[in-house]
């Protein structure tokens, strides 16, 4: 146990670096936003009043029907808790888009450098000169860019999701309330709920990815971010020049729309009225639908496959050009 | 008794290449084995192979387990110094111990830091910056505050100046090698280990050309120098080279009875770096 806590920690302090980096320019960006969404939704608000009360005209959302029936006073409450809800929804959102993004982009570049750097300088001697077994080596190399890189976006989402809570002006609760919204959607504990099903739904689907580029990255004699990407793109080329669809493309992209979409209908607000108070929130459609499908099921046996592969092959120690 | 390192029929080929040539030896315990051959010989492979770093064809046993599929136990009892650029450049010195003491349960990090203390290497720097001499440092140290049985040593101090060559191997018997305990060197440079040698094995394209122990040596071989009239006499004794110095004949004869050369001039037993020039065929 010490022995593979040393191995993650290996890792980390390869790593860490590139992290700290990203959580700073992370933290900039949140007091940027906040400093954004409160000073621009009250100019926005006081402005929107001014005009539209010295034109005698409002501009509401000509969707929502409700307000047309609102008193003046009413209308300016409604109109100010549009903006703030907008404004806030999508710097929550924005946010964790972000992250979640980035943080794949750094796994991807960790995993395909992972066995490969390694090789390249000649380290890797160093490492299997130690009492470590390869297993442990490469399942270390797996959970760091899997479970790891998945954790720090997590841990930075959650972050983001506290500090809107915590910017946003006036009371939440009111504005929220204001907006139609079942409060159970926006609580906290249900904001970071949802964001730890999304990370567990988003490791099924990044398992398979990660072992394929952790193999490329014990293979390959040269450019294995190049190689690696590139395969990928000509499987889906290939299968849509054989098949006649998408379907392999969209699979390796699959899990950036269910981003998309939940944060769009769980997070935004845009199903809100039509959740019940209490009702739980699914992603996916459903979580254990979607953990306990096929799905999951296949993702496992390519994982188990490109790691058993990358076994056998980082035992024969292939050198690079 | 089963010897310290059982080597049967062991090849290894990196694409059309064959790196190793079904090499078959017996290393006993307690011995410094020189492991000697030009660049490119099959030194380095062999090595990978006995630690377990590559595959191979073949089998081998040392301490009675096969590197291949015991690597992990295996290298808990061996210490090994690759070569000075293996040791990771983006961790710090620090980083290093603190790695060795996770993984490895016969690591004496007190020891180590004892080590590096005489050291001027910092455990705030980083690996890459260090010099080349501190890396070779550092591994060492390392190397010697872990309690192993065998040690293997591939090309430890290329590239370092004789001061630093000189301290390392004046460390590596001092601090490490008891009797008990073995090391096997890889070199090219024959004569810089020579003098702390037990066996000494030739290895040339992936084959063995020489296994033997240093008594073996001094008394197969005899440097044999004459006067320019005894060449004749000499040469029918089947030399193995012969070169002229200060206007005498100096021959390298192998497996001749001293007795009978004695009259002929004066015998002298001969560097490694003799023999392995002459068994080379001057390649070296």
């Amino acid at each position: 146990m010490r022995s593979y806590l040393s191995l993650l920690v290996r890792e980390w302090r390869e790593w860490r670096m590139v992290m700290i980096v990203v959580g700073s320019l992370y933290v900039l960006g949140l007091a940027g936003s906040a400093l954004m969404l409160y000073k621009g939704s009250d100019a926005l608000i006081h402005g929107d009043i001014r005009t539209n009360w010295a034109q005698g005209e409002w501009d509401f959302d000509e969707d929502d029907e409700d307000i047309e029936w609102l008193s003046p006073k009413e209308m300016v409450s409604a109109k100010r808790s549009q903006i703030l809800l907008f404004g806030w929804t999508h710097m929550l959102r924005a946010g964790v888009s972000f992250i979640n993004l980035v943080l794949l982009v750094l796994a991807l570049f960790y995993l395909v450098d992972a066995v490969y750097k390694e090789r390249a300088d000649g380290s890797t001697f160093f490492y299997r000169g130690l009492p470590v077994g390869d297993l442990s080596i490469l399942s270390s190399k797996l959970l760091f860019g899997t479970v790891g890189f998945l954790a720090v976006s997590f841990t930075l989402g959650v972050i983001w999701v506290l500090f809107a809570q915590l910017t946003i002006p006036g009371n939440l609760a009111d504005v929220i309330a204001a907006a139609g919204l079942s409060p159970s959607q926006v609580a906290t504990t249900d904001l970071i709920g949802d964001w730890a099903l999304f990370h567990i739904l988003q490791l099924a689907w990044l398992l398979p990815f990660a072992a394929y580029f952790l193999f490329v990255s014990t293979v390959t004699r040269s450019r294995p971010l190049l190689i690696g990407v590139g395969v990928l793109i000509l499987l889906g080329l290939l299968w849509r020049f054989l098949a006649g669809d998408n379907a392999l493309l969209r699979e390796i992209t699959a899990n950036l729309d269910v981003l998309g979409d939940t944060l769009k209908t769980e997070w935004l607000g845009t199903k809100g009225p039509e959740i019940a108070p209490g009702e739980s929130i699914e992603l996916f459609g459903s979580f254990s639908g979607y953990i306990l499908s096929l799905r999951t099921v296949i993702s496992l046996l390519v994982t188990g496959g490109f790691f058993g592969l990358t076994f056998f092959a980082y035992r024969r120690n292939l050198p690079v050009s | 008794m089963e010897p310290l390192i059982h080597i049967r029929d062991v090849s290894k080929s990196y694409g059309s290449t064959q790196a190793l040539k079904a090499i078959s030896l017996d290393i006993p315990a307690g011995r410094i084995v020189g492991l000697v051959g030009p660049n490119g010989a099959g030194k380095t492979t062999l090595l990978r192979a006995l630690t377990g770093s590559i595959d191979y064809h073949g089998h081998i046993r040392i301490l009675g387990l096969e590197p291949r599929n015991r690597r992990e136990k295996l290298v808990a009892f061996t210490g090994v110094i690759h070569d000075v650029a293996v040791l990771p450049p983006w961790m710090k010195v620090r980083h290093v111990l603190d790695y060795m003491q996770g993984v490895h349960p016969r690591f004496n990090r007190q020891r180590c830091e004892e080590f590096l203390a005489t050291t001027a290497i910092e455990q705030g720097k980083k690996v890459k910056q260090l010099s080349k001499g501190m890396k070779t440092q550092l591994h060492l140290a390392v190397v010697m505050a872990t309690d192993t049985r065998l040690l293997i040593l591939d090309e430890p101090t290329h590239g370092l100046d004789i001061l630093f060559r000189k301290r390392f191997y004046t460390t590596i018997l001092d601090e490490y090698f008891d009797g008990d305990k073995s090391i096997v060197i890889s070199t090219h440079q024959v004569e810089e280990v020579e003098h702390i040698l037990s066996d000494v094995i030739f290895i040339r394209e992936g084959s063995v050309l020489l296994n033997i122990t240093m008594d073996q040596l001094r008394e197969e071989f005899v440097q044999l120098t004459v006067p320019a009239e005894k060449t004749d006499e000499v040469r029918s004794l089947g030399p193995l080279t012969e070169h002229e110095l200060f206007g005498r004949k100096v021959f390298l004869l192998r497996d001749v009875d001293r007795a009978t050369v004695e009259p002929l001039g004066e015998v002298q037993v001969p560097s490694v770096s003799d023999v392995f020039v002459a068994l080379m065929g001057g390649e070296a």
